[in-house]
């Protein structure tokens, strides 16, 4: 699993998971995504390049999610494939974290 | 035919779990998403088993704690069966998180079960001897 992480505006990143989130996946980016999600507020998950989503990748993104809705802040997942998307859904996690499918919405989601 | 594989109880060994899935996927040309499903299922599973069915303190086997994986055919369906020793659990009598209204009231962790009453066709559960099994049935 990889985590990139590109700056669009003075607030907003763009964080790019790619590979399997799975258990090990989780582990591998659950430092890195914990500290982007507790020092910014304007953050796009871009997850389409995540082949593969499991309960352990949920909960790195939901904690994340945690983090940056306590500070105040907005999130929102980008361009899941049509499987790992059933998987957010299944869990309700969909209904909780802002779902889009193309970049421009996203960026509308977390801005002001 | 009958294909099996048996790992150690250790996140580490789900490397080796996943590669197993994809081989028996090609060779009995599973469709993408059924492989998903059961990559997904066998990952959940695999989660509880090495998170908790060993836990410290109890009366359980001595290390190296195995997990056995064993996959079928049956007609129009995949059978994939998971034993382990360790402590008795039936994921079937557990109950799935609360569907949350909002993010700061929403549980971080309890859908392995739920994905995999939705993923797989259907799930069994026994205990015999000391040994849990979970066969988990699919359609191709």
């Amino acid at each position: 699993m990889e985590l990139t992480v590109e700056t669009l505006s003075n607030e907003i990143v763009q964080v790019r998971l790619a590979g399997k989130l799975d258990i090990s996946g989780a582990e591998q980016i659950d430092l890195h995504f914990s500290a982007i999600c507790g020092s910014r507020r304007r953050i796009i998950i871009d997850l389409s390049a995540v082949s593969f989503l499991a309960s352990m990748g949920m909960r790195t993104i939901l904690i994340g999610a945690k983090a940056v809705k306590a500070n105040g802040g907005k999130i929102v997942l980008l361009k899941p494939t049509p499987q790992v998307e059933e998987v957010l859904s299944i869990a309700n996690i969909s209904t909780l974290i802002p779902l889009v499918h193309d970049v421009e919405t996203a960026i509308g989601e977390v801005s002001d | 035919m009958d294909d099996g594989l048996i790992i150690r109880a250790e996140i580490g060994e789900l490397a080796r779990v996943s590669e197993w899935t994809k081989a028996f996927g090609q060779r009995f040309a599973l469709r993408e998403s059924t492989l998903f499903a059961i990559q997904l299922c066998v990952e959940e599973a695999l989660s509880n088993i090495v998170r908790y069915a060993f836990a410290p303190g109890k009366t359980l086997p001595r290390p190296p704690r195995e997990v056995r994986l064993s996959v079928q055919e049956i007609g129009d369906a995949i059978d994939l069966m998971i034993e382990d020793e360790g402590m008795a659990f039936d994921p079937l009598k557990a109950e799935p998180p609360a569907r949350p209204t909002t993010i700061e009231d929403a549980a971080t962790g309890g859908w392995g079960i739920h994905l995999m009453r939705h993923f797989a066709r259907t799930l069994a559960y026994e205990r015999r001897n000391g040994v849990n099994r979970l066969t988990l049935r699919f359609d191709r």
